[in-house]
């Protein structure tokens, strides 16, 4: 256990000295910053567009962030070959899998706390500015909103995590995992085209076995984005945040745990 | 031992999730159809996000709408102001994301039009069509079938079939149409040969029967509107209701409208159906708006 | 008592591509006694770099068994007790060396406040005090070198595998790395280091083990067993040209 901790240690702080998330963060605050001057454009529903792009800046950054620094978390030390340091304490290969995962989350986390409360400054000054009183919003919301994102940064994590523990090139696993974060955005959408059975439009059985597959397989990345109910302060079921965070919790531990089987049975020559 | 013991771990884990699964799913699925109806930033905003991805952007926006559309198809009736406020929204960024974009026009088109009455919004999207689209010459046809048959604009609606008549592929029969426009002959056979027309040149079998469907039903119309002015000749005056034309040997019976609904008589003596046209059974899969989606 | 004990130790590397298969190591029978240092020689390529990698279960043997002070390499606890110094030693760029200690004194469940006593104590002894809060990548190769081995040290191990430690360092850190394995072996330690450089080996070594190709040619008492006025470079050249040469 102190073996994941410290490695888990150990990767957080090398990531957030990271230069490339320095530049992340200042994107991410010029992002806002062009937030407070685009909702200028608005006429009535500003706190909802200011919601919405603070959050999909917030997304954004958090996408690349994760992507940079975590296909090169492993791949790196298998380069440069920092691996033989970690492998050589009392540290399985399974638990390096899940100390840089951990890692990462830490990162994510304070990443998140760091993006969200600069991000609720555009969406404060919009609703001082313009008071709308057909407008609900609730803070609530927003930061469920914002928990999810990272719940899903770190599903995303998991998945890079999975891909590194197969391949050392982090270019493979960069090109994989934005496969993934593609199908994983849209495969709800795609399952929902065959559910209708449409009228006119003949889906084989062996397209039909693929859409389930692509379905039950890649996360449903689309519903941990409650971006739309953090806009217009739509409420979330109690029921709904329970359930999807359980899908949540279970999908990164499988992917977590397959990454960490994979790794076993890898050698560092 | 140690990889037994990660199976282990990993078989309950996907056991669990294989558990949880289905609740999840349960509980997703009204969420789902609400964010559906996300946030519609105005047309340049989107373009201006969109970057270079717009053609891709424009593909998803309209994957929302059209199922969007589908899913609450199957629940008549229970389609508000807003939905039509938004799917026009939708269809009004995605033709400005990418304007040659063929499917939201006659999306738009089949959902504004028969079901939804809101001409102008479909008129609008036509023309945007038309402007951009110039090869295409169904789509000044169809805002010319707007204008006549729904805006009682036969000169507007002829304008746009000599348009249409122009363009690569049109039927050759379109001036004639027009030139019957200009002087003003029925509207219901100049409708039905507008259908046929629409008919003829839908390759998708489904949606022509469809079609098919919608003509019988103006054949009928067009059948109990003659029966209606053979009445007006003899007795000089307007057949009280229906029912009339059939006693008084006009017309040989009250045909059936294929939507399920009643053929009954204004005032005026003007047809009408109670099913307006449009299919009244739920569940009914023969509405030609849902079936534009995939053309 | 034996410490390390390999018996027909074989690894055969599988190219990727072309599935050609090298033979790395060849059933290679050693032991290591407790307390003893242990010089490993051999020409660049013999399979030296493999040995200690398979010790450190940093790659598996494709036969043959391993064992330290009694217990299976592939047991992750064996590794509480060995303190290893990678050649050309590389660590993660933005920690300082205090961290790099922390975290090898935390993965071996020592508390902080024996780490931080620990830590002083190496850091004088390396001379790194003064950069001890500086990122590692501002180290010059040396320096670099030195944390190594106060990595390899923070938790007390009593076995160090040592991948050529002199390699890389000028004079005065030669001299160092010398005194530490002679103070080593004051406290009673086992060192297993790897070196091409016979010199070194002659001097420090209580046994010392040739190997040439993948396979053992010799292994000798430096001490005792050197052929009378030979010196162990002229048994090594002797055994190089014996094994007909050296493999591409």
């Amino acid at each position: 256990m102190n073996g994941i901790i410290s490695l888990a240690n150990i990767t957080f702080k090398e990531g957030i000295r990271n230069r490339a998330l320095f530049g992340i963060f200042i994107m991410a605050l010029l992002a806002f910053a062009l937030t407070v001057i685009l909702t200028s454009l608005f006429m009535r529903d500003i706190v909802r567009v200011a919601a919405s792009l603070s959050l999909t800046t917030i997304t954004f950054s958090g996408l690349l962030m994760v992507i940079f620094i975590g296909t090169n978390l492993v791949a790196k030390d298998i380069d440069k070959r920092t691996i033989y340091m970690v492998i050589s304490r009392p540290i399985s290969r399974a638990e390096y899998i899940v100390g840089k995962f951990l890692g990462l989350c830490l990162l994510i986390i304070a990443s998140i706390v760091f993006l969200g409360i600069v991000s609720s400054l555009p969406v404060l000054l919009a609703g001082l500015n313009y008071h709308n009183p057909q407008a609900i919003f609730s803070w609530d919301i927003y930061f469920i909103a914002l928990i999810f994102i990272a719940m899903k940064l770190m599903l995303i994590a998991g998945v890079i995590i999975f891909w590194s523990s197969i391949t050392s090139t982090s270019f493979i696993t960069l090109i994989l995992t934005i496969a993934v974060y593609i199908i994983g955005s849209t495969n709800e959408v795609v399952k929902g085209f065959l559910d209708m059975k449409m009228e006119g439009v003949n889906i084989s059985p062996l397209m039909s076995a693929v859409i389930k597959f692509v379905y039950y397989i890649f996360p449903n990345l689309s519903a941990l984005d409650l971006k739309v109910q953090a806009a217009n302060g739509l409420s979330v079921s109690a029921e709904y945040l329970v359930w999807t965070s359980a899908y949540w919790l279970l999908y990164t531990a499988i992917i977590v745990s397959a990454g960490a089987l994979i790794m076993e049975r890898r050698e560092f020559p | 031992m140690r990889i037994k013991r990660l199976l282990v771990i990993l078989m309950v884990l996907i056991a669990g999730y294989a558990l949880v699964f289905p609740s999840f799913e349960k509980v997703r699925y009204p969420v789902k159809e609400a964010q559906a109806r996300g946030l519609i930033l105005p047309p340049p905003v989107v373009n201006l996000l969109a970057l270079e991805f717009k053609t891709i952007t424009a593909d998803f926006l309209f994957a929302r709408a059209s199922q969007y559309y589908g899913g609450r198809s199957f629940r008549p009736g229970i389609w508000t102001k807003n939905d039509y406020v938004w799917l026009y929204n939708n269809l009004l960024v995605t033709t400005e994301l990418d304007p040659y974009f063929q499917d939201p026009y006659y999306f738009g088109n089949a959902i504004f039009t028969w079901g939804a009455g809101a001409i102008n919004d479909a008129d609008v999207l036509l023309e945007k069509g038309t402007n951009a689209r110039t090869w295409d010459w169904q789509l000044p046809f169809f805002l010319g079938f707007n204008k006549f048959y729904f805006l009682h604009d036969n000169k507007g609606g002829a304008d746009d079939l000599l348009i249409a008549a122009k363009r690569p592929g049109a039927w050759d029969g379109l001036p004639m149409l027009a030139s019957r426009l200009y002087s003003d002959a029925g509207r219901t056979e100049n409708a039905i040969d507008f259908l046929e027309i629409i008919a003829k040149n839908e390759n998708n079998v489904k949606i022509k029967v469809n079609y098919e469907i919608r003509l019988d039903a103006l054949k009928s119309i067009l059948e109990i509107e003659k029966a209606v002015s053979r009445y007006k000749i003899r007795m000089k005056k307007l057949p009280k209701d229906i029912h009339v034309l059939v006693k008084s040997g006009k017309l040989a019976e009250i045909p059936k409208d294929p939507y399920g609904g009643q053929f009954y008589l204004e005032k005026d003596g003007s047809v009408k159906t109670t099913s307006n046209l449009v299919p009244m059974r739920r569940n009914t899969t023969t509405d030609s708006g849902k079936n534009a989606v995939k053309r | 008592m034996t410490l390390i004990d390999m018996d027909s130790l074989t690894k055969v590397f599988k190219k990727d591509l072309t599935k050609k298969k090298v033979c790395a190591l060849n059933s290679l029978t050693l032991q290591v006694q407790e307390g003893e240092i242990f010089g490993f020689l051999g020409p660049n390529g013999a399979g030296k770099s493999t040995t200690i990698k398979l010790l450190l279960h940093l790659i598996r043997p494709t036969s043959g068994r391993l064992s330290i002070d009694g217990k299976a390499a592939s047991d992750k606890n064996v590794r509480r007790m060995i303190g290893y110094l990678p050649e050309n030693p590389y660590f993660y760029d933005h920690l300082s060396a205090k961290e790099l200690l922390w975290f090898g004194g935390k993965s071996c469940d020592l508390n902080d406040e024996t780490i931080l006593q620990r830590s002083a104590v190496l850091f004088k002894m390396f001379d790194l005090t003064d950069a001890m809060n500086r990122p590692l990548r501002s180290y010059s190769k040396g320096m670099i070198q030195r944390a190594g081995l106060a990595l390899a040290l923070i938790h007390d191990p009593k076995l160090l595998i040592l991948d050529e430690p002199m390699s890389g360092l000028d004079p005065m850190g030669r001299k160092k790395v010398f005194d530490l394995i002679l103070q080593l072996k004051e406290e009673g330690k086992t060192v297993f280091f790897s070196s091409h450089i016979l010199h070194d080996i002659e001097r420090l070594c209580d046994r010392a083990a040739i190997l040439i190709n993948g396979s053992l040619v010799r292994s000798i008492h430096v001490r005792k067993d050197l052929p009378a006025g030979k010196t162990l470079e002229e048994v090594f050249f002797e055994e190089v040209n014996k094994s007909g040469g050296l493999r591409e």
